[in-house]
């Protein structure tokens, strides 16, 4: 027994392991699928994240316009700042880093073979397959990358944009996942001053301006802040956004379910509740039965939910967001906790068509008569 | 045990022409005993019950249970008295429709004492249902089955009075004898209360209690047995 009220619980689920199986399997599948559905979303922001927060740590572009006396005159000024290593005008291509839901486009540096290898020492990169670039238009892509866009060595790279311009001749290893090549004589990206820098230098707006460059609307700054600013922006924010729409429509959808639902249970058991008040139980002894039911669906449901949740996301981790070349947690304790959360407050909806209910209930007298 | 004085019930009082369903009534019940109330539909007998067991509130009249004033107590002190005090059989029996017959007795009992399972088992066997039976849930069970698991469970506390209204409605002869026997031989030590249409299952009755128009008594002689 539970409690001491008198009415147990557990009788109705005892006798009733279909109907009430299938309240906590409904309960257990809508925590699953919130679960997994954020989980798969957030890949996009734990994904996203490494790239935007380290590789701007390493690496910076910048094109202000001018012309090339212009530009070497900015590249002479950068190369006296504490922190910058090198600086270097050049072709930039864009990559693309795509999720389960997005994808984040990052600038590839094209420079002269010989640069190659000093540039893979900076970024820590190390070559774990093929060969360093020894020709025009060879790039060596992040593993991850090649895993993401579903590359092989000797393929071409971002041919949907820049066509057979850029085969694939290496794969390289790095904590901050650039990839780089040589130019093709193809003139049709962007060329940006790269900056090659340490972790010390993070806003170059704010070292540009310090410099006395003023920077105008047309020109580009992409740095630490930019590259923070796209992701709170772009990324996090639309995940967050996205996600709230879902979780509201689906916990809406189940809290109206839920309610006819439970009108319709109880409306079906009015005989055995009148039967209770007509041999001496209070109202407060009736509601409590229904509560501890409710409880117990709820709560067993949560439990099967989170396991089937944490399970689930595991699942898809190993087999379809790691193959992807994307990052993915699978334990969000705080997710756990906002749809706990949300499931408190339909048992409180609830209360409201039960105390209705209660209070509403016959003695079998008023009945029969 | 009962002592009723002045018992009124008056169904829409407010209204110019009152329905009286209980008219003044005098009556004292002893602390064991069969009594079976019999009348016509309307002529009261089952509000007179229903009264005596606190469902109803009357609407005049004094109704004392050993020594206390039924009418005048608290709606938890009621449900106390119905739930440690009274055992009831409704007409129709009411059992909870996902129960089996053991759940359906423990249902009345004391859910703080221990035993209730045993004391359920043995009630159902005194009345006739078999072991096999026990785990039955009432769809599963024939009428006079339903009826003897709801008597088992009017029984479960150890009530003082039982109050049975038309308690073999719905059984065969045969059935209906048995019920009443198994009522009978609970009230050589705690009063039974039967309200029944049908005379001939109360020829074992300590006493009956006509009633017509809400007072005890037929037109013919006024009085009771």
């Amino acid at each position: 027994m539970i409690g001491t009220s008198g009415l147990s619980a557990w009788k109705y689920i005892k006798n009733n392991k279909k109907a009430a199986g299938t309240v906590m399997m409904a309960v257990a599948l809508v925590f699953t699928g919130i679960y997994v559905i954020y989980v798969l979303l957030m890949t996009s922001v734990e994904s996203f994240g490494p790239v935007v927060h380290r590789m701007p740590s390493k690496l910076a572009f910048v094109y202000l316009g001018g012309d090339p006396e212009f530009q070497a005159g900015l590249i002479d000024d950068l190369k006296t700042c504490p922190g910058v290593r090198d600086a270097y005008f050049t072709q930039v291509i864009m990559a693309t880093y795509r999720a389960v839901v997005g994808q984040l486009n990052y600038e590839v540096p094209l420079m002269d073979t010989d640069k190659i290898p000093v540039f893979l020492d900076h970024m820590d990169a190390e070559l774990i397959d093929g060969r360093l670039p020894e020709g025009d238009g060879e790039m060596l892509v992040d593993s991850v990358i090649m895993r993401n866009m579903n590359l092989q060595t000797g393929g071409w790279f971002m041919e949907g944009d820049y066509g057979k311009t850029f085969r694939i001749v290496g794969v390289i290893e790095s904590p901050y996942m650039v990839s780089a090549g040589t130019p093709m004589g193809f003139t049709n990206t962007g060329w940006y001053t790269v900056i090659e820098k340490d972790e010390s230098l993070w806003d170059f707006t704010g070292l540009l301006e310090s410099l006395g460059y003023e920077i105008k609307g047309n020109d580009t700054v992409i740095d630490g802040p930019a590259y923070e600013e796209f992701y709170e922006d772009s990324v996090v924010d639309v995940i967050d956004n996205v996600l709230d729409v879902i979780f509201l429509l689906v916990m809406i959808f189940l809290a109206v379910t839920v309610i006819i639902a439970y009108v319709s249970f109880m409306r079906s058991r009015v005989s055995e509740y009148c039967l209770y008040a007509s041999i001496g139980y209070s109202a407060f002894s009736i509601y409590g039965m229904l509560m501890r039911e409710m409880i117990i669906i709820f709560a067993a449901g949560s439990v099967i939910g989170t396991v089937m949740g944490l399970i689930g996301s595991a699942v898809f981790k190993e087999f379809l967001i790691v193959p992807m070349g994307l990052i993915c947690r699978v334990f969000y304790p705080a997710q756990i906790v906002r749809i706990l959360a949300v499931y408190i407050l339909i048992i409180g909806i609830l209360q409201i068509p039960a105390l209705i209910g209660i209070n509403s209930i016959k003695t079998i007298d008023a009945i029969e008569d | 045990m009962f002592e009723v004085k002045n018992l009124c019930m008056i169904y829409d009082p407010d209204t110019d022409e009152k329905m009286y369903a209980l008219k003044g009534l005098d009556l004292t019940l002893p602390d064991k005993g069969l009594i079976g109330i019999i009348g016509p539909s309307g002529s009261g007998k089952s509000t007179l019950m229903y009264c005596l067991s606190t469902l109803k509130q009357p609407t005049e009249g004094s109704i004392i249970y050993n020594g206390t004033e039924l009418t005048g107590i608290s709606m938890p002190e009621k449900e106390r008295v119905r739930r440690e005090e009274f055992g009831f059989i409704f007409q129709k029996h009411y059992l909870v429709p996902y129960m089996g017959a053991v759940d359906n007795v423990i249902v009345a009992g004391d859910q703080k004492s221990r035993g209730l399972e045993r004391k359920a088992e043995e009630l159902l066997l005194d009345l006739g249902i078999k072991e096999k039976e026990f785990g039955k849930k009432p769809a599963r069970l024939s009428g006079g089955q339903c009826q003897r698991v709801a008597i088992a469970r009017a029984m479960m506390n150890d009530p003082r009075v039982i109050f049975a209204d038309e308690p073999t409605a719905s059984l065969d002869h045969d059935n209906a004898f048995h019920v009443m026997d198994v009522l009978k031989k609970y009230s050589e030590e705690r009063l039974v209360l039967v309200v029944t249409h049908d005379k001939s299952i109360l020829k074992n009755s300590d006493r009956i209690i006509e009633m017509w128009d809400g007072e005890i008594g037929t037109p013919e002689n006024g009085a009771d047995k």
